[in-house]
């Protein structure tokens, strides 16, 4: 602690401890510890636990119950087992794992159990109980995913469009980008937050370094993104079970916003870390091991997950009827929220067959692929637009950037299928050689820089004109610097344009001034 | 604990022969002389537990020990054991011996531990919580002195306890004061 604490401010802090000092006499259902070691303990008495259940040990320290057996329970430890010594008291709280969740979380960074660990003091604000296992929303409390989630990264956001309650996979090799498109999400979400509509988002660092960690924190900070952010943190140091339930309580909190009738979007960063923890933590419950040691149950730790993902009917009435739902929230439950979940996995030298990927790809309603080669010749973010997919999203994206991103799509895969031949360096007829320029300049295009999210009017503004050849001739070297003085010409000079392309409109008046503009200002760049 | 499972077997068996051969008392007072023996003489748990010693001399000492202080079913069952290379288990079926006699005759146990001895009136005071508050009207009271306590007692039923020790008030208050919201921990 810092050395400037004020004497009153000790006292309060202790004032305020002592007044919850406990006097009553309290019957507690105890049992004691048989064997303790590598983050398992086992338990004898304790004969009314349920499975799930949170217990505490002598020292503090709590575990949860994850095996019920004949004649032990076997607990897993959240913290070190240390402290813990054979014959210690375990005491039942009588309570499913659970954590405390509210508005005051905002611009948090909590543990797995909910608890702040930023040193910035208690959560505030009231807070309700969230159970971290809860089953997913049911068919008769959903709805088809309609609005769009704005990444604010083009290629994402015209290709491959993420709607609000779907799960949409991130998945590439380490050093891909990854976290950055996640993150690049998460900040272009503050526009949403300053027009007083905000999409709270949740970040989970599952098994991540802790300097990772506080890097994200920091970026986020940085570009005004916490205030609507809650971090959930479980580093690598952190024991197996803190890590592999870290997502529940993402999701937990997630589902607090979804369920009183907001927009919620969390990241899983990253899963097939989650996975290797629950492998650990079941391999010492000698759970049977199965493909590449994981237990059997290692699709459903992942399904019961992100089928969590959900958008809610926009009928209060129906939402309120909803199933498993927690009582503390009960009253205050409306419809029309959503929990878009874009869970991160990472694969090794690009195996998508490996087992973890494979299961993550068939749970979630797409994927977005990042690439090592294409993040090393200096295409950024490094998605492969050919084999990501959104299954829903399009559905979900604004009439204007549906219409144009219609033809990019067409005309990037001419371009990657013509790409080959235009190495051999051979004579090619007029109409392939543009489909290849064409197909470099909306690569040119859909690069774009880390933290820099794109509004959506001007993403469609730059990919128009771009998809109708107006700026084929602009040199490719010239191309950014050409979408950077475009783009602020039209906010600065046509705000009425771009709110028309905002609303979804492509109307005549548009497409005609951007024409216009985008012809007049290629000429310069031409000679 | 982690014979148990076998403990719990074989004790469960004795009390089912002990039982329909109407000999129940006499077997209970046998495992309870049993468990005193083992309780004041280490060096026969040790023995017991010594898987060098051969099991014929093992059962001879046991012979040696309670040929003629125990009942017959009792002693068959201790060949039975040596046969079956399960020496090392008696402890713990003498337990859980004691624990299923207790459950059959629907005694409850319960241990209470006390900076002091108790007198008599505090033991009956004792006896009638229990009694209520489990609806049984055995009660066995087991009482330990623990200087440690500073004051209250530690009452335990069952799987349940009642924590109404000073030691016990001061720990969970410094449980309180070490988690610190204001400290950060990443």
């Amino acid at each position: 602690m810092s050395a400037g604490v004020r004497p009153d401010e000790v006292s309060a802090i202790l004032r305020e401890q002592l007044s919850n000092f406990k006097s009553d006499a309290e019957l507690e259902e105890v049992g004691s510890v048989l064997q303790v070691g590598d983050g398992v303990a086992r338990i004898y008495g304790l004969s009314n636990v349920q499975a799930g259940e949170l217990i505490v040990f002598e020292n503090g320290m709590q575990g949860l119950v994850l095996n019920l057996e004949e004649d032990n329970v076997g607990a897993v430890l959240f913290g070190d087992s240390k402290g813990i010594k054979e014959g210690d008291i375990v005491k039942r709280t009588k309570k499913i794992a659970s954590i405390q969740v509210g508005d005051g979380m905002l611009g948090r960074v909590v543990n797995t159990l909910g608890e702040p660990i930023d040193g910035k003091g208690p959560i505030a604000g009231e807070t309700f109980e969230m159970p971290l296992e809860r089953k997913a929303p049911g068919v008769i409390y959903r709805e088809p995913v309609s609005e769009p989630l704005q990444t604010g990264i083009k290629a994402i956001d015209s290709m491959i469009p993420v709607g609000r309650g779907q799960r949409e996979l991130i998945i590439g090799d380490r050093q891909t980008g990854k976290t950055a498109v996640a993150i690049d999400t998460i900040i272009n979400q503050k526009e949403f937050y300053e027009k007083g509509e905000p999409v709270f988002c949740i970040y989970v660092a599952c098994g991540q370094k802790a300097s990772t960690v506080a890097g994200v924190v920091a970026a986020l900070e940085r570009a005004g993104a916490m205030d609507y952010t809650v971090v959930v943190a479980a580093n690598a140091s952190d024991p197996a079970p803190m890590q592999f339930f870290s997502p529940f309580t993402g999701a937990a909190i997630g589902e607090f916003f979804r369920d009183t009738g907001r927009p919620a979007l969390v990241v899983y960063d990253d899963l097939s870390k989650q996975a290797v923890s629950y492998r650990e933590v079941s391999l010492l419950l000698r759970r049977p091991p199965g493909r590449e040691a994981y237990p059997g149950d290692v699709f459903y730790l992942h399904s019961r997950l992100l089928e969590r993902g959900a958008k809610i009917n926009a009928n209060d009435g129906i939402a309120r009827s909803m199933n498993d739902l927690p009582d503390s929230i009960k009253d205050m439950v409306k419809g029309g929220g959503s929990l878009t979940a874009l869970p991160i996995i990472e694969t090794q030298a690009n195996d998508v067959s490996a087992y973890i990927p494979t299961n993550v790809i068939s749970i979630t309603d797409g994927q977005i692929f990042l690439e090592t080669n294409l993040f090393n010749s200096g295409i950024r973010p490094a998605i492969n637009v050919g084999i990501s997919v959104s299954r829903v999203g399009g559905n979900a994206q604004i009439k204007s950037m549906k219409k144009v991103a219609g033809t990019l799509k067409l005309d990037q895969a001419q371009f990657r299928e013509l790409e080959a031949f235009a190495k051999f360096g051979s004579d090619l007829d007029a109409a392939t050689q543009l489909i290849i320029d064409r197909g470099r300049i909306n690569l040119e295009i859909l690069k774009q820089g880390q933290y820099e999210p794109v509004p959506v009017e001007n993403q469609i503004a730059i990919i128009y004109v771009s998809t109708k050849g107006y700026i084929d001739k602009v040199p490719l070297k010239r191309v950014k610097e050409f979408e950077n003085e475009f783009i602020t010409l039209m906010t600065a000079q046509y705000r009425d344009i771009m709110d028309t392309l905002r609303a979804g409109k492509l109307d005549d008046n548009v497409t005609d001034t951007l024409k216009n503009e985008a012809i007049n200002m290629a000429r310069k760049y031409t000679n | 604990m982690s014979d148990f499972r076998v403990a719990s077997r074989y004790a469960k068996s004795l009390i089912s022969l002990a039982e329909s051969q109407g000999m129940l008392e006499v077997v209970h007072e046998d495992m309870q002389l049993f468990s005193q023996i083992c309780e004041s003489n280490r060096d026969f748990t040790l023995m017991l537990k010594n898987p060098i010693i051969n099991h014929h001399k093992k059962l001879s000492i046991l012979k040696g020990i309670f040929e003629n202080r125990v009942n017959t079913i009792t002693m068959s069952f201790f060949e039975i054991i040596t046969r079956k290379n399960r020496e090392n288990v008696l402890v713990s079926i003498a337990t859980v011996f004691h624990a299923q006699y207790n459950q059959f005759k629907g005694i409850e146990m319960a241990k209470v531990s006390t900076m002091f001895t108790l007198d008599e009136p505090l033991r009956d005071q004792f006896k009638k919580i229990i009694k209520e508050a489990t609806g049984k009207h055995n009660v066995e009271l087991a009482e330990e002195v623990d200087k440690e306590l500073i004051g209250g007692y530690i009452l335990k039923v069952e799987g349940q306890q009642v924590d109404e020790s000073l030691k016990g008030k001061i720990k969970e208050l410094k449980l309180k004061f070490l988690h610190n919201p204001y400290i950060k921990g990443f």
